[in-house]
């Protein structure tokens, strides 16, 4: 009942947020981690925290590079944990296994998308969030807790990485 | 979005155009995102159901924890306690009254030995009171009393101090 009454005035701000970025988020983060599934939980997963305190998030500068920020924390707890676990089982299992799988993807992925799984995380999700979702420097900056110049430093990285998998028009 | 988007330094050039259309053909479809947010409701629901049973449980422990470290620290919150003295009186050792309580107690017992001896303390009394009074004191280097009347009575006089050295050996 207490739900109900609280709803209010910050549900259409909540929702429109959630309509306006959800899926840019989730197609953006999948290419970064290679998952979509994994992305899209993780994305739910920063909504729904920040519906729980929407009345303080809804006063942050950019709300959504808050989301943004939790979502990726999500994408790379999932990815700490799966690595512990596989870890784990190797040692179970006596296998001498030291190198950690980048994320997968499906075989019929375009050849730049796989030279993108092969960067550096940080490079992988700065390209990721600059060309897929479109957001700036600043903003990718923002959601990452970079500063500016890291930003641009990881997406030069990337983009001299990805050049000879493009054919330029 | 993307005019704020040009890279200062990096200058946006064909190449980020051809990679960010190539990379946006190559990022999975996500799902729609009203029919998302219809399903997320009640987990939505939950969650800040769940964040405000956590925000107030939490204010309302503070605020016990505040009010009882503040009725404690408080002068009027020692009202019922009883104030006990130390165990041991400051500036007095602890093993000198044992002996101010066994000189309280000598002249009790000197003086109702000296009452008794006079019927059991004719001819027996006499004999065994040296060797009682030995025994006594020996056996009862525990006992305090018995000690202090054997040893007073050899020293004052025979026949009174036998009766109570007696009493110490026909214990033992």
């Amino acid at each position: 009942m207490v739900i109900s009454e609280s709803r209010s005035d910050d549900e259409p701000d909540f929702d429109g947020t959630f309509r306006a970025h959800y899926t840019s988020m989730v197609r953006s983060l999948g290419l970064a981690c290679g998952d979509a599934e994994v992305a899209a939980d993780a994305v739910q997963d920063a909504f729904t925290r920040a519906y729980a305190r929407w009345s303080r998030i809804s006063g942050y500068e950019d709300p959504v590079a808050w989301i943004r920020h939790v979502a990726l924390n999500r994408v790379r707890d999932h990815y700490r944990h799966a690595s512990r676990g596989r870890r784990a089982f190797d040692r179970i299992a006596h296998r001498d296994r030291t190198d950690v799988a980048p994320p997968e993807l499906p075989p019929e992925s375009p050849g730049v998308a796989a030279a993108l799984a092969a960067l550096p995380r940080q490079q992988r999700t700065a390209a990721a969030l600059f060309y897929v979702e479109q957001l700036s420097v600043r903003e990718v900056a923002t959601s990452m807790k970079l500063s500016e110049g890291a930003v641009k430093y990881h997406l030069h990285a990337a983009r001299a990485a990805l050049r000879e998998k493009v054919s330029l028009p | 979005m993307s005019d704020n988007r040009s890279i200062d330094d990096l200058g946006f050039d064909p190449l980020d155009d051809a990679l960010g259309s190539a990379l946006r053909a190559a990022a999975p479809a996500g799902a729609d995102a009203a029919h998302t947010l219809e399903r997320l409701r009640p987990r939505l629901s939950r969650a800040r159901r769940r964040h405000r049973t956590a925000v107030v449980g939490g204010t309302v422990v503070g605020a016990l924890a505040l009010a009882a470290v503040a009725f404690a620290v408080a002068p009027g919150g020692g009202v019922g306690k009883i104030e006990t003295p130390p165990a041991t009186r400051p500036g007095t050792p602890t093993t000198t009254p044992e002996p101010s309580v066994t000189s309280s107690t000598l002249p009790a017992e000197t003086s109702s030995p000296a009452t008794t001896p006079t019927p059991g303390g004719t001819g027996p009394g006499g004999t065994t009171a040296t060797s009682d009074d030995e025994g006594g004191g020996s056996n009862s280097g525990s006992g305090s009393s018995n000690s202090g009347s054997g040893s007073g009575s050899g020293s004052s006089g025979s026949s009174g101090s036998g009766s109570s050295g007696s009493g110490g050996g026909l214990d033992d």
